[in-house]
C-alpha cells in the first residue's frame, strides 16, 4: 500500500488488464455499465423494429417471423442483459461499499468473475445470433414457454444456457451485496442509519439470492428436455407444460421486483437531497423494501390465471397479489410526504426521481385491474398487460437508472454534464414514452391481443401514435447518452458534493480513491439530516 | 484485532455419536419403508430424512454455533419451497384430473417383455428391450440420436411418419391421382396450413415434413397418403398429425394438390 | 498490478473476519442450492401426486440394496470431511490430509456405486425419457452426482493445499467451508434416498 497509490483515483488507471482484471468495485460498476448499455441499445433497436413494423396496418418492413424474431430479442434483452442486473451490478456496485463505509465489497474477486460470468453468459446469447435470421434466432418470446420453445427449431438452447450462465451471475452479486452489508459497515453505521438505497440493494439481494436457482433449473429442464426428451414439461409423458410456467414465473415475477427495488432506493436517495427535507417515514421505506422482497415470492400464479389453473389457486394468488400493493403504496406516500413542505429544486435527477413517482403510480394502479380475476379475463395478454409493464419497467426502473446516473454522475466521472440538456433529454424521454404507452392501455382495453404482427384497421390511429412515441422515445436516448457521453470526454470538472448530499459517499473526492477512504469513516447519525443542525 | 475466536472445536466423542445416529436411521427409514402406512409413507419418510439432515446440519456443519442470520438463510429457502409445494398443490389439487386428454404409460406398461428384467436383476442380460429399439433408431432421420429419443419415438413422433409409411410400402400399389387441384388447395390453406406450409405461407412446424418432400417421395403412394390422412394414427399410433375427418373426395383432391409440388 | 484492488492484491483483511465472510458466504450459497434442488422436489411432489402408478412402477426398478449402500458411503464420507475440519481446527496436519483422503475415496465409492445403478439400467432402455418417473430420477441424481463431482474437486483441493502445509488452527477457513459444500451434498443425497427408492 503505497503512498502514491493511495492519492490516485480509480478511474486513471488505463489499460486493459488494469480494468479487466480488476477487482475494484468501482471499476466493475463502469463495466457493467458499459455493458449493459450497449445490450439496453441493440434490445432497443429490436423494439424500434417492432414499432416501425406496427406503424400501420399489415406488413410493413419484415415478415411474420421476423417480427417474432424482433420482439423475442427485445424482450430477452431488456430482461435478461439489461434489466435485472441494471442497477445493483452499476450503480450498485460503485455507491455500496462507500455508501457504507468499507474499502470493497466482502468479496472483491467474486464480484469481478460475476462480471466475467455476466459476459459469458451475454456471449452465449449472442452467439445464438449467429446465423441465417431466419431459422436459428430466438422467436418463443422472452418466457420461453413450453410446449412450443420445445418444439420451436430456433436457437433455445444456447439462449436457455446463456440465461442459466447469467443467473450465476446475479446470484453471486446478490450473494456479494448481502455479506457486504452485513459484514462490512463501518463503524456506528447500524441497520437504522443505513442509507434507504442499502436497504433496497439488500432486498433486492435477497430475492436474486433466493430465486434464481428455480430459474436455474427449470431452464436445465428445458435443456434436457430438448436433448433428451425427458419427460417434465411434456404431457405425453405425464409432464405438465404449465409447471413450467409456475416454475418460471416463481422466479420471474420476483426478478420484476429486483428491478424495481433499486430504482426505489435511488429515487428515496434523490428526494431528501433536493427538497431539502428529511426523507419521512424512514423505517417505513426501509422495512417495506424487505416486505416487498418476502411478498414478491408468493404473487407468480397471477401470471397464470387464463392458464388453467384450479379456482382455488386463482383466488388466493389475487388476494397475495393485492397484498404486494401494500408495501408499494406505502413507499409512495412515504416520498410524496417527503416532497411536502420541502424546498425542492428541481435539477434533472430530482425531475427523473418525481417522474419516477408519477409513472410507477400509473403502473401499479393499471396493476390492480390485472390482479382482480374477471377483469384479467379480459385484459390478459392484451396491449393493456404490455403497457402496464413497460410502465414499471422503463417508466420505473429506467427512469430510476437515468435518475440514479444523473444524480451520481459527478461523483462517478469527477465531470459535470449539461443540466440544461439533461433537462431537454428527459422531457423528450417523459413525453415520447408516455405517447408510447399511453395509447397502448386503450388499444389493451380495446381488445388488442399483445404479440401480433398484424392488426385490425380500428386499432390503426392508436397504433400509429404509440409508434410515433417509441421513435421520440428512443431518439430520447440517445440524445441523454449523448450528453453523458460529452460530459464524460469535456464536461467542466465536478465539485466534491454538487447538490449538497450527506451521505457518505459524497465525503470523499470525486471521482473516489482506489481505496475509497483512507481512513475507515466512524458514522454518528443517520444520512437524511437535511434542514437540521446536521447540514452546517 | 481478532480477540473473538475463530470457529468452535467441538468435543470429538460428538462426531463420532452423530455418524452412529446417521447409520442407524438410514436402517430405519429402510425398515421404515416396509411398513405401509397409507398416504403417510412420505411424510413418514421425510421425517426421518429431516431428522437425519437436522443431526448434519447441527454438528457436522457447526451449525449449532451459527448466528441469527446465518439461521435465517437456513430457515427462509425451506420455507419458500414449502410455499412453493403448497402452492403447486393449491393448484395441480383442485384441478380436475377426469379429463386428461392422454394418459401416460410407465415404463413398464410400454414394455411389458422387460418389465421384470431391470427390476431386481441389475446385471442379467434381457436386451431384447434394446435390440427392438436400436432398428428405430437405425431408421430415424437423425433426429433422436440420444437413446431417449428410441424409446420415446412413437410419443414424440412427427420424424417417424416416413419410416411408417415406408414399411406400408408393400401393400401400396395404386397410383391414380383423380382430384380437383384447386379445391384441394383451397382446403389446405385452411387446414394443412397450421403445421405445412401452403405456397410458401404459412408455419412449418418441426416433424411437419414440407408438401415437396412428400410429394418428391416415391415411396409415398397416393394409396399410402389417402390413408395417412383419413387416419393418421391408423398408420402411425402417437403421430402429431390430426384425423381432419375428410371425406373420400377431400382427400383426393388434397392429394392432387400435394402432388404439383412433384418435380 | 501492484496498486490495491487488482485481482493480486487485495486490500488488507482482518483474518477473522475473513474467515466469518467466507463462511457466511457460503451458508447463503448453499441456500441457494436448496432451491436449485427445491425445484426438483417441488415436481417430484407434483407429478407422485398425479400419476402415484408410474411412481410406484417406476420406483420398483430402482436398487434399494445400492441406494442404501450409497447413502451410507456418503455418510462415512461427510463424517471423515467434518473429522478434517476438526483435524485443522487443531492443526493436526497428519490426521487432515488422512480425513480428507478417505473423504475423496468414500467420495469416488458413491460415484462408482452409481455407475453400477445407471449403466445397466441405461443398458436396459430405461433412460431420461421412459417415464416421467425416470426423468425426475436421472435429473435428481444427475444434478446430485454433478454437485458430488464439483465437491470432490473442491476436497482435491483442499488436499493439495493441506499437503502443502496451508491449513492450521490460525486458518482453516478453506476446510470448514469446502465442508459446508460437501454436508449440503450429503443433506440432499439423505433427503433422495428415501423418496426414489423406498415410497
Amino acid at each position: 500500500m503505497s503512498t502514491h497509490s493511495e492519492n490516485t483515483h480509480y478511474l486513471e488507471a488505463k489499460g486493459f488488464n488494469n480494468w479487466f482484471f480488476s477487482v475494484d468495485h468501482k471499476r466493475i460498476g463502469i463495466m457493467y455499465l458499459v455493458a449493459i448499455l450497449f445490450f439496453f441499445i441493440l434490445a432497443g433497436i429490436a423494439a424500434m423494429v417492432v414499432r416501425a413494423e406496427l406503424l400501420y396496418p399489415g406488413q410493413q418492413i419484415i415478415d411474420r417471423h421476423g417480427y417474432n424474431v424482433a420482439f423475442t430479442l427485445h424482450g430477452a434483452m431488456m430482461v435478461f442483459l439489461f434489466i435485472v442486473p441494471g442497477i445493483p451490478a452499476t450503480l450498485g456496485n460503485f455507491c455500496l461499499p462507500i455508501m457504507i463505509g468499507a474499502k470493497d465489497v466482502a468479496f472483491p474477486r467474486l464480484n469481478l468473475l460475476s462480471f466475467w460470468i455476466y459476459l459469458l453468459g451475454a456471449a452465449i446469447i449472442v452467439f445464438s445470433l449467429i446465423g441465417p435470421p431466419g431459422e436459428s434466432w430466438l422467436d418463443t418470446g422472452w418466457t420461453l414457454y413450453t410446449p412450443y420453445s420445445v418444439e420451436s427449431s430456433s436457437g433455445v438452447i444456447p439462449v436457455t444456457l446463456g440465461v442459466f450462465v447469467l443467473g450465476f451471475s446475479s446470484i453471486l452479486t446478490g450473494l456479494n451485496f448481502v455479506v457486504t452489508i452485513h459484514k462490512m459497515r463501518a463503524p456506528g453505521m447500524t441497520w437504522h442509519r443505513l442509507p434507504l438505497f442499502v436497504w433496497a440493494l439488500y432486498s433486492a439481494s435477497l430475492i436474486q439470492i433466493l430465486a434464481t436457482p428455480v430459474v436455474g433449473i427449470t431452464l436445465l429442464l428445458l435443456v434436457m428436455e430438448r436433448t433428451f426428451q425427458i419427460g417434465f414439461f411434456t404431457a405425453s409423458l405425464g409432464g405438465d407444460p404449465i409447471l413450467f410456467e409456475n416454475f418460471f414465473w416463481f422466479y420471474s415475477h420476483p426478478v420484476v421486483y429486483i428491478m424495481i427495488l433499486p430504482a426505489m432506493g435511488v429515487v428515496a436517495e434523490i428526494l431528501p437531497v433536493f427538497s431539502k427535507k428529511p426523507i419521512f417515514g424512514y423505517r417505513a421505506i426501509a422495512y417495506s423494501s424487505l416486505a416487498i422482497a418476502l411478498v414478491s415470492f408468493f404473487v407468480w400464479g397471477h401470471h397464470l390465471f387464463v392458464s388453467g389453473m384450479s379456482d382455488w389457486s386463482r383466488w388466493v394468488f389475487s388476494l397475495l397479489t393485492f397484498a404486494v400493493a401494500i408495501p408499494t403504496a406505502i413507499k409512495v406516500f412515504n416520498w410524496i410526504s417527503t416532497l411536502y413542505k420541502g424546498s425542492i429544486q428541481l435539477d434533472s435527477p430530482m425531475l427523473y426521481a418525481c417522474a419516477f413517482i408519477f409513472l410507477f403510480t400509473i403502473a401499479g394502479l393499471t396493476g390492480l385491474p390485472l390482479a382482480t380475476l374477471a377483469t384479467d379475463v379480459h385484459l390478459h395478454d392484451t396491449y393493456f398487460v404490455v403497457a402496464h409493464f413497460h410502465y414499471t419497467m422503463q417508466g420505473g426502473t429506467v427512469i430510476g437508472l437515468l435518475a440514479g446516473i444523473h444524480f451520481w454522475f459527478p461523483k462517478i466521472f469527477g465531470k459535470m454534464y449539461s443540466e440544461k440538456r439533461a433537462r431537454i433529454g428527459f422531457w423528450m424521454l417523459f413525453i415520447g414514452f408516455n405517447a408510447t404507452f399511453m395509447p397502448q392501455f386503450v388499444l389493451g382495453y380495446m381488445g388488442m391481443p399483445r404479440r401480433y404482427f398484424d392488426y385490425l384497421d380500428q386499432f390503426a390511429t392508436l397504433h400509429f401514435m404509440s409508434s410515433i412515441g417509441a421513435f421520440i422515445n428512443g431518439i430520447a436516448y440517445l440524445y441523454i447518452f449523448g450528453n453523458l457521453i460529452h460530459a464524460v470526454v469535456k464536461g467542466r470538472a465536478a465539485e466534491k458534493n454538487p447538490f449538497g448530499s450527506l451521505s457518505l459517499e459524497w465525503t470523499v473526492p470525486s471521482p473516489p480513491p482506489l481505496t475509497n477512504f483512507d481512513e475507515i469513516p466512524i458514522v454518528t447519525d443517520w444520512t437524511y439530516g437535511y434542514g437540521t443542525e446536521q447540514t452546517v | 484485532m481478532s480477540e473473538h475466536k475463530m470457529g468452535h472445536i467441538q468435543d470429538f466423542s460428538i462426531y463420532i455419536k452423530v455418524l452412529l445416529a446417521l447409520i442407524g436411521l438410514t436402517f430405519a427409514t429402510v425398515l421404515v419403508s416396509l411398513v405401509d402406512f397409507g398416504i403417510f409413507n412420505t411424510l413418514v419418510a421425510l421425517l426421518v430424512a429431516f431428522i437425519k439432515a437436522s443431526l448434519v446440519v447441527l454438528y457436522f456443519m457447526h451449525g449449532k454455533y451459527e448466528d441469527r442470520v446465518t439461521w435465517a438463510f437456513v430457515y427462509y429457502p425451506i420455507f419458500l419451497l414449502m410455499t412453493l409445494i403448497g402452492a403447486l398443490f393449491l393448484d395441480y389439487g383442485f384441478r380436475d384430473h377426469t379429463h386428461f386428454a392422454n394418459i401416460p404409460q410407465s415404463y413398464d406398461q410400454k414394455h411389458p417383455e422387460a418389465a421384470h428384467g431391470a427390476t431386481t436383476e441389475e446385471h442379467g442380460d434381457s436386451h431384447e428391450a434394446v435390440e427392438v429399439h436400436s432398428e428405430e433408431t437405425a431408421t430415424d432421420d437423425g433426429h433422436s440420436s440420444s437413446p431417449a429419443a428410441a424409446i420415446e419415438s412413437s410419443d414424440h413422433a412427427a420424424p417417424a411418419v416416413d419410416e411408417m409409411i415406408e414399411s406400408h410400402e408393400v401393400e401400396s400399389q395404386t397410383t391414380a391421382i383423380h382430384g380437383d387441384i384447386e379445391a384441394g388447395r383451397a382446403k389446405a390453406k385452411i387446414l394443412c396450413i397450421a403445421c405445412h406450409k401452403v405456397d410458401g405461407n404459412g408455419n412449418e412446424l418441426p416433424g411437419a415434413p414440407p408438401f415437396a418432400q412428400t410429394a418428391n417421395d416415391a415411396s409415398k403412394t397416393p394409396e399410402l397418403l389417402r390413408n395417412w390422412i383419413k387416419n393418421p394414427q391408423e398408420v402411425k399410433a402417437g403421430s402429431l398429425m390430426p384425423n381432419l375427418g375428410l371425406s373420400d373426395e377431400e382427400v383426393d383432391n388434397l392429394i392432387a394438390y400435394i402432388n404439383t409440388y412433384k418435380k | 498490478m501492484s496498486e490495491p484492488g487488482t485481482f493480486f492484491h487485495l486490500h488488507e483483511e482482518d483474518p477473522v473476519e475473513a474467515y466469518e465472510n467466507f463462511k457466511l458466504g457460503m451458508w447463503i450459497f448453499l441456500a441457494t442450492e436448496v432451491l436449485l434442488f427445491g425445484g426438483l422436489f417441488a415436481a417430484y411432489f407434483i407429478f407422485k401426486f398425479i400419476w402415484p402408478d408410474i411412481f410406484e412402477a417406476g420406483s420398483s426398478h430402482l436398487n434399494r440394496f445400492l441406494g442404501g449402500l450409497n447413502t451410507l458411503v456418503l455418510i462415512f464420507s461427510s463424517y471423515f470431511m467434518a473429522m478434517s475440519v476438526d483435524a485443522a481446527q487443531r492443526s493436526q496436519q497428519k490426521k487432515l490430509i488422512r480425513n480428507l483422503a478417505l473423504t475423496l475415496f468414500f467420495a469416488s465409492g458413491f460415484i462408482i456405486i452409481k455407475g453400477f445403478e445407471w449403466i445397466p439400467k441405461l443398458n436396459h432402455g430405461i433412460t431420461p425419457g421412459s417415464d416421467v418417473f425416470f426423468s425426475v430420477y436421472y435429473m435428481t441424481t444427475g444434478l446430485h452426482l454433478l454437485h458430488v463431482v464439483i465437491g470432490m474437486s473442491f476436497i482435491g483441493l483442499l488436499l493439495k493445499r493441506a499437503i502443502g502445509g496451508r491449513y492450521h488452527s490460525e486458518n482453516f477457513g478453506g476446510v470448514e467451508v469446502g465442508g459446508l459444500y460437501w454436508h449440503l451434498v450429503d443433506v440432499i443425497w439423505i433427503f433422495l434416498f428415501p423418496l426414489l427408492y423406498l415410497i
